[in-house]
């Protein structure tokens, strides 16, 4: 992993959490499941059924554990 | 790195003589051993004539280290531990030729 | 006084020790003979079971030899003869239902069946030889989706895979899904052994609903049972002490029909005398516990005598499946000889005066 002093690291963390090129998230919905694309001021809601738990999708970075 | 690294723990001195020792009777400190070596070793040196008193001790089981204490007739601890330890080496090697004669091969697959 | 403990007596309330004076042979012996010597003559090794039963287990008796040696190769086996298991999941995608580390912790629980003496350690980090190469590491794959269309579904599904009971079509993964990617020139070097693979390929690793997949790619590394107990060889190891059991006088008729029905591990049989009636005999004194059933009853421990041979040491071994006992057996006087043998070169370098570490080139 990139030093997290250098710019670099922080412009990675920047990469994956802004998936999308107009800026936002995508969110998995918790009651349907869909996918949502929610920006900096909208309101923290599912556009397919109104449910307003959402989850964060897993990393598609890679994870490195220890088998232990 | 992995998120749950993990390190054992290893003893920077492997062998030792603990202060106070005296050439007949000697405590020595073994790193990375433990009851495996520390309690077959004092048996054998249990049974050489000239030792007047063995034991051994793993003073906390977190710590890598083993305690023996060793006690002679009158020669240096230091040649008797020797001696043990060749024992105990002389010990395998017959061991090794026993199973080696007496234990069947398994057979190549399970029936 | 010279002479030693021959006999675990089993009373009803407590076990006492049968002490013998050495006999004048024994006293002789050991002032003549050295350490080694005596051993010699008193060692005895033999198989009682073994190919008879399953070929992962080994049953053996170990004579003639202290509590404490037994008890070294015991506890060598369990924790100290190497073996090669997964050490490191790289996980590229998990959507299971099983979290990244329980699911690296159930790879890294699963037996490898790869012989640990064709590989080397991977040394400490930061130190020498810590890089993973090919003849430290081998490298296993896990790549399997339950798709979320079972019209994507392949027929017949992969290896490893099957789905679960029930109309829900949760798929079960199994070891038998993971795939062994050979570098380098392992695939000439494991041709002999069928190339590496788990030594079951039907232990469940995870389940997977429709839509979610698992990709992961695992190093497997030499180590010791010391540091992790997925690297020890077998699933036991252990030894206890021959049974003697004795009638001190006949028992006959009903009494020795009593005693058969006493003992949970029927350990008597009766004898038939022809007309003179029955009697009981001990005809398998290898199969009792010391459960003291038999003399538990009032006037009992006058008629049957429970006691064990202090130096005849019944000794078991189940291996795990990657090693054959008896090579686990010999690995493991391996083991302890090494020890001594680092041990005198410590001694020695001790006495010397030079630091045994920076003598070393």
């Amino acid at each position: 992993m990139a030093d997290p002093v250098n710019g670099a690291a922080v412009g990675d963390e920047m990469e994956e959490e802004q998936d999308n090129p107009t800026g936002g998230v995508t969110y998995l919905c918790g009651d349907c499941g869909s996918d949502n694309l929610i920006k900096a001021k909208d309101p923290i809601q599912c556009r397919q059924c109104g449910y307003r738990i959402m989850y964060k999708k897993r990393t598609k970075r890679l994870i490195q554990f220890e088998a232990r | 790195m992995a998120v749950n690294e993990h390190r054992p723990t290893v003893a920077d001195i492997k062998f030792q003589v603990k202060e106070g020792s005296s050439l007949s009777s000697a405590t020595f400190i073994f790193g990375d051993e433990d009851h495996t070596l520390g309690n077959a070793l004092r048996h054998v040196l249990m049974q050489n004539k000239e030792v007047d008193f063995c034991g051994y001790s793993v003073p906390h089981p977190s710590e890598p280290k083993m305690n023996l204490r060793l006690q002679t007739t009158g020669r240096p601890a230091l040649e008797l531990l020797k001696e043990g330890l060749r024992d105990l080496r002389d010990l395998c090697n017959i061991l090794e030729e026993r199973v080696e004669r007496e234990i069947p091969d398994a057979e190549d697959e399970e029936s | 006084m010279l002479g030693r403990v021959t006999k675990y007596r089993v009373k009803n309330d407590a076990p006492s020790e049968v002490f013998e004076a050495a006999s004048e042979q024994e006293r002789k012996d050991r002032l003549l003979l050295s350490y080694a010597e005596r051993v010699e003559k008193t060692l005895d090794v033999k198989a009682v079971q073994s190919g008879g039963g399953h070929t992962n287990e080994l049953v053996f008796d170990l004579v003639g030899v202290d509590a404490s040696i037994a008890n070294a190769l015991r506890r060598i086996l369990l924790a100290e003869v190497a073996t090669v298991a997964i050490e490191h999941v790289y996980m590229f995608m998990n959507s299971s239902i099983i979290h990244d580390e329980i699911l690296a912790h159930r790879l890294g629980l699963i037996p490898i069946m790869a012989n640990p003496r064709m590989f080397e350690f991977v040394g400490e980090e930061g130190g020498e030889q810590d890089e993973p190469t090919e003849f430290n590491t081998c490298v296993f794959k896990l790549e399997v989706k339950n798709p979320a269309d079972p019209a994507d579904m392949p027929d017949p599904m992969p290896t490893g895979t099957s789905y679960a009971a029930g109309p829900r079509r949760t798929m079960n993964v199994f070891s038998g899904a993971m795939e062994w990617c050979p570098h380098g020139d392992q695939v000439e070097r494991f041709e002999g052994e069928g190339g590496l693979r788990p030594v079951h390929d039907d232990i469940l690793i995870a389940k997977l609903r429709p839509g979610q997949e698992i990709v992961a790619e695992m190093h497997c590394r030499k180590g010791i049972g010391k540091d992790h107990a997925k690297f020890s060889p077998v699933a036991t190891a252990s030894y206890r002490l021959l049974p003697v059991v004795t009638l001190k006088e006949e028992v006959e008729g009903q009494e020795a029909e009593e005693l058969v029905a006493k003992c949970p591990l029927n350990v008597f049989d009766i004898e038939d005398l022809g007309g003179a009636g029955k009697r009981a005999k001990v005809a398998r004194p290898r199969d009792c516990t010391m459960c003291r059933e038999c003399i538990r009853e009032p006037g009992w421990s006058d008629k049957v005598s429970l006691s064990r041979v202090a130096d005849h040491f019944i000794f078991g071994i189940e291996s795990v499946g990657m090693l054959p006992p008896k090579e686990l057996l010999k690995d493991s006087i391996q083991v302890l000889r090494q020890k001594c043998d680092s041990m005198i070169a410590e001694v020695e370098a001790f006495e010397s005066g030079v630091d045994f570490d920076e003598a070393m080139p």
